[in-house]
């Protein structure tokens, strides 16, 4: 039962996929006879061959032997069978083509009149549909009728096109974006050629870094003279500094030690005949 | 319209939306990230200047020359012997203006000896 005619009489029960074969009965059917390129042409050309209501229907165009048919077929056609089980939908005319008479029903035949199939009463001498079923080879001609959306096409259109709007702005200003990338990058070299300093972050790094070093070393040692010099006894008889440690030496008439300590580490200290002597270094 | 075709173009158009999105938005980071490092670049470079002016002994030695002996091996070195308080603090002002590396001051009993090496 892969492949079934369906007609106004059918009552069979389809419980397996079955591709649906309809009869004429429940389609409108014309020969196209301008001159026709294309079956997108052909399709157009459909809407304006039938006084048909474009909401109510799909029409659809075909070429069987170089010859173009449009056909119109209801939209909210009701069909006895579950949807889950219609494989696809065809029509009679593109599936039994081939045939000039078929009995089809009880009371009903198929007959091609002018290349196109119509429904009749039972005819005497035709071929019964249920041997010809079995060996029909379907063509490749299917009708959508179930996978149709009804929308408003310039609803549809504005709506696509807003958002391909959107898109395209996302682009433009992608790329303006991106020129101003190339521009930073032009300004930096540039930046660097006036400077006559490397542009590489790296190499800036760890040029700021020695200045930053040298910078903190003599803002320490320029803080450590202010703190010479507030030293209570004042009368320096030497003071050296060889990058690492000082060396004082101090008339005073006692230990200097306890102000010494409030800034240095004493490596070592001496206080005789009036004289004060220590190596200091930072903590 | 086709349910199919009608789906299909809805994806197409939504990928592309999302493509261009995408797009727009890692060339905003990109350009902002650049324009920020510029920034930085920018920053980093004036403090090198300004550190390499401080301490590059653009404040000329001449004026302790009188005073001192100035010459270079490598680095800086000045030698100031027997100065008075008034030529000391003279030339502990200009000395002050130079990155120090070591220095000896000595108080002799005519007047102040100063050896200082400056960072090169």
């Amino acid at each position: 039962m892969s492949v079934i005619l369906y007609t106004k009489d059918f009552d069979a029960s389809v419980t397996e996929p079955v591709d649906v074969i309809l009869s004429p009965q429940f389609y409108w059917i014309k020969k196209i006879e301008a001159p026709i390129k294309s079956r997108y042409e052909a399709k157009k050309a459909a809407k304006n061959l039938f006084d048909l209501d474009e909401r109510e229907y799909i029409f659809d165009a075909f070429k069987i032997n170089d010859t173009y048919f449009a056909v119109a077929i209801a939209k909210n056609l009701d069909l006895a069978i579950d949807k889950k089980y219609i494989r696809s939908i065809r029509l009679a005319q593109t599936e039994l083509y081939e045939y000039d008479c078929i009995n089809v029903s009880k009371n009903h035949s198929i007959q091609k009149i002018e290349d196109i199939l119509f429904c009749f009463p039972k005819a005497s001498d035709c071929p019964d549909i249920k041997r010809i079923l079995p060996t029909i080879k379907l063509s490749k001609h299917k009708i959508d009728l179930f996978n149709k959306i009804s929308i408003d096409t310039t609803s549809l259109v504005l709506g696509f096109a807003a958002l391909l709007l959107i898109g395209a702005s996302f682009f433009i200003q992608g790329f303006a974006y991106k020129k101003e990338l190339s521009s930073i990058q032009k300004q930096k070299t540039a930046l660097a050629q006036r400077y006559n300093l490397p542009s590489s972050t790296y190499a800036l790094d760890a040029i700021l870094q020695k200045y930053e070093k040298i910078e903190s070393e003599q803002k320490r040692l320029r803080k450590d003279l202010e703190f010479f010099s507030d030293t209570p006894a004042r009368k320096f008889l030497q003071l050296g500094f060889d990058a690492k440690q000082y060396e004082v030496t101090i008339q005073s008439q006692k230990s200097l030690d306890d102000y010494f300590k409030k800034r240095f580490t004493i490596l070592s200290s001496q206080f005789k005949n009036g004289i004060y002597k220590a190596k200091l270094v930072h903590k | 319209m086709n349910k199919r075709t009608l789906f299909l173009i809805t994806i197409a158009i939504l990928l592309l939306l999302i493509l261009s999105y995408r797009f727009y938005t890692q060339a905003k980071k990109s350009a902002l990230q650049e324009q920020q490092k510029l920034l930085e670049t920018k920053q980093k470079m004036q403090a090198i200047i300004h550190l390499k002016t401080k301490y590059q002994h653009s404040h000329s030695l001449d004026a302790i020359k009188p005073f001192c002996k100035v010459y270079t091996n490598g680095s800086i070195k000045v030698e100031c012997a027997n100065l008075d308080a008034k030529a000391f603090h003279r030339v502990q002002k200009i000395l002050l203006q130079h990155p120090i590396k070591s220095f000896v001051i000595k108080k002799t009993k005519k007047g102040v000896d100063v050896k200082m090496e400056l960072t090169q």
